[in-house]
């Protein structure tokens, strides 16, 4: 993307900025990076605490504070605020400051800000785990916990808004519009989420209502344009071309504006709200597959013919595994909401695997891609070792494909056998019982992968990675020219400081 | 997108770098962010003031509340409420008693053919004996197998009286004893009369005094079956009279449909000791 895709030699004002931008944003970028994947590692073993008490209840049953009901709710909000935001944080302050070509001059309230949210986040799933729950689907965090983290995140992302309007260079690039747009539409959503349900006082069906779009506003309105706005920054960087269609990405951008607010009150399909809302939430998830081709084709003709920069380029193959997350989230969406499917997910797992495919499959491996980019970049280390992030890669992206496949397949035989009130009620439990077993062991595989990219990020905090001027690539292969971007002047242009 | 390395618009002094530098835009980009993060927030705050009322959110809070209240409330009102309500059912209760009506019986008030217009035609409440009763020698034989006819008839009457005529008095407070009793040795118009009408109210047995919590009931059986048992009764426990034949039972037959007998109502027993 413009000069910082330049395959010539970059002036050296513009090295001297780009490294003085990664250098303002260590700290905090790599704060974001190790505690989120420190809650990320959390969240995922409450998950397989959670999934093995689906098939097996005397599974941990004498310990209170993981019983279902406490850990499952705290792996889905570690999942969402602990992993996810802080992910999310870390990529828009980082790639906004470089795409508005500014350094931070905020560091210690952006630092200070996550550890407030940090706070929030520990306090909120000790009470989860200690029974002080809300018992509001992704709002289990006590109500006092929600202004403290929407406080910390205006002081999170606010510098980023200033940096945008304050260095506008008459060119918007594509990441930034994505970006842009989820600096303020998660406050929006969040905000509005939370004021509807614990502020004012309107009907508790309706409450429901908004949690669940709450849950999909958060999703796609967040979640997505992060890892959309890291994937269209990523592509084009690393292979050194251009976006293929910039209308095409304008059309794909709008049409998730447009869509993405309606979607989510279809898990209230046949309650007692106006039945128009359930069914517009369930057209709009269906659509959600617009946006997702035009992503889609977009980012993938941009590489066509750089098959290689994918095998080789960490960051590329994540990203990549993360576009097509979001294709599959797409078809997901269109398949379990059609009228036939609708009411099989009601009271079944299969919401539970279109989250996960949402949070993990989509927007972590785009998060992952963005983070193996940015952190040799921050630190000036090289990644240690390719066997890890080959490890990472393989068993996330099979781990993800497990559960979401058991989660959804286990839900639909769960949901079917739900509906069919001539036969007993445990059938329901007996026909996803394999599925459930199936998504225990691939928590197993995540957690397993998740533990090399915590060690292994911790070590480049620790700034024990390599001091070398040649990327950690996965190929093995020596480059004649960097397939993992041309900016690695940094460190000739300024020696490390120990 | 295409690129443009020359011509950096980062270098010191461009008009941009100037826009970077400028506080006054940066304070006031600072405040625009942070109202438009929360604009939407505000808006439906600003409505929600307007539209919410303080409705009930914790239902079950409230109505602890409210059943406190509602018990305090009815604590307060039933205290000394019962020394209030015997002080009132006393007052109540002494009122009705001394404005209660005497029973009217002036002639134009009774019914035909109720017992009331029987008992003034038999001339009160008493036994009547029908002239040409007939008596029975005290010392005629008493056939064994009358006896036992009305063995088997007392089982009815041992519930109250028990098995060896002793009275359940001292058990439950129903029948006096049979046992030495001179209202059963007595005349024998009394114990017919009180199979036919029953009795009630406190009595004196063998000079002590009983008041059972319940009535006899009127037992009006066949003339043969009460003149068994009767027969049976003042030739057991140690009792020793004339046997009651089934002719004297029909003489009586008269008293049957009157009002229960009261021991007042009965032909003192020493003077029918003679009188049989």
């Amino acid at each position: 993307m413009t000069s910082e895709s330049s395959t010539g030699t970059p002036d050296q004002n513009d090295l001297k900025l780009r490294a003085s931008i990664d250098r303002s944003l260590r700290h905090p970028v790599m704060f974001f990076f190790a505690s989120g994947a420190a809650w990320l590692a959390v969240a995922i073993i409450l998950g397989f605490i959670a999934s093995y008490k689906s098939h097996d209840s005397d599974f941990l049953s004498g310990i209170e504070f993981l019983n279902y009901g406490r850990a499952y709710p705290a792996h889905i909000n570690l999942l969402f605020y602990g992993w996810g935001c802080q992910a999310a944080f870390g990529l828009i302050v980082w790639l906004l400051a470089r795409l508005s070509r500014s350094e931070c001059r905020s560091t210690g309230i952006i630092l200070t800000a996550g550890h407030l949210w940090n706070f929030g986040i520990m306090a909120g799933t000790l009470s989860i785990l200690a029974g002080r729950g809300s018992g509001k689907p992704l709002m289990e965090f006590p109500p006092a916990i929600w202004p403290v983290l929407l406080l910390s995140y205006v002081f999170i992302t606010v510098w980023s808004f200033i940096q945008v309007r304050c260095s506008y260079g008459g060119k918007t690039y594509v990441g930034q519009w994505y970006l842009l747009a989820a600096v303020f539409w998660f406050p929006w959503v969040y905000l509005t989420g939370h004021l509807f349900v614990f502020v004012f006082n309107g009907h508790p069906v309706m409450a429901a209502g908004i949690n669940a779009w709450y849950k999909y506003a958060l999703i796609l309105l967040f979640f997505t344009p992060v890892a959309l706005g890291t994937a269209y920054y990523l592509v084009p960087k690393i292979t050194g071309r251009p976006i293929y269609s910039y209308s095409l990405a304008l059309y794909g951008f709008w049409a998730l504006a447009v869509i993405g607010p309606w979607a989510g009150m279809q898990k209230l399909a046949g309650a007692p709200l106006p039945q128009f809302m359930p069914y517009v939430g369930a057209t709009a998830t269906t659509l959600i597959l617009i946006p997702g081709i035009a992503v889609g084709v977009n980012l993938l003709m941009t590489l066509r013919g750089h098959q290689a920069h994918i095998v080789a380029s960490p960051s590329l193959r994540f990203t990549i595994a993360g576009i097509v997350g979001f294709l599959l989230l797409g078809l997901t969406g269109m398949a379990l909401n059609t009228p036939a499917t609708l009411k099989m997910t009601q009271f079944a797992l299969t919401g539970y695997g279109f989250e996960v495919l949402a949070v993990c499959g989509f927007f972590s491996m785009c998060a992952f891609g963005g983070i193996y980019f940015i952190v040799p970049r921050i630190t000036r280390r090289e990644w240690l070792s390719r066997r890890f992030i080959g490890w990472h890669f393989w068993l996330t992206t099979y781990g993800i494909l497990t559960v979401v496949v058991c989660s959804i397949m286990g839900g639909l035989f769960q949901g079917a056998a739900q509906e069919a009130y001539r036969s007993s009620w445990s059938d329901a439990a007996s026909l996803s019982y394999a599925y459930n077993v199936g998504t225990t062991v691939a928590w197993g595989l995540i957690a397993l992968g998740s533990f090399f990219f915590l060690v292994h990020l911790l070590l480049m905090w620790a700034r024990l990675g390599k001091r070398s001027q040649h990327p950690t690539l996965l190929d093995g292969g020596h480059h004649e020219e960097s397939p993992h971007g041309p900016d690695h002047e940094a460190e000739e242009l300024q020696p490390a400081e120990a | 997108m295409e690129s443009s390395p020359q011509n950096s618009p980062d270098s010191p002094g461009s008009p941009r770098q100037k826009d970077v530098n400028n506080t006054l835009k940066r304070f006031s980009t600072f405040w625009i962010g942070c109202i438009l993060f929360v604009a939407f927030g505000l808006a439906s705050l600003v409505l929600g003031i307007g539209f919410n009322k303080p409705v009930v959110n914790n239902i079950d809070k409230v109505n602890a509340k409210r059943r406190a209240m509602i018990k305090r409330g009815v604590d307060k009102s039933h205290a000394g409420a019962r020394e209030k309500a015997l002080l009132s059912f006393e007052r109540v209760g002494a009122h009705f008693l001394n404005t209660a009506p005497a029973p009217d019986e002036k002639p134009e008030f009774v019914l035909p053919g109720s017992a009331t217009q029987k008992r003034k035609a038999a001339g009160g409440s008493g036994i009547v004996v029908p002239a040409g009763f007939p008596t029975v020698d005290p010392d005629a034989p008493v056939d064994v197998a009358v006896m036992e006819q009305g063995k088997a008839m007392f089982a009815i009457c041992s519930a109250c009286h028990g098995p060896e005529g002793k009275g359940m008095y001292h058990i439950n407070k129903t029948g006096p004893p049979l046992a030495n009793s001179e209202w059963v040795t007595g005349p024998v118009a009394n114990l017919i009369a009180i199979q036919f009408r029953g009795l009630s109210g406190p009595i004196e047995v063998n000079g002590e005094k009983y008041t059972p919590v319940a009535p006899m009931a009127p037992l009006p059986l066949d003339d043969n079956s009460i003149a068994a048992v009767l027969t049976y009764i003042r030739n057991s426990f140690g009792n020793k009279a004339s046997p009651v034949t089934p002719e004297q039972v029909e003489a009586m037959r008269g008293e049957l449909g009157k009002p229960m007998l009261s021991p007042a109502d009965l032909i003192p027993p020493t003077a029918a000791a003679s009188s049989n």
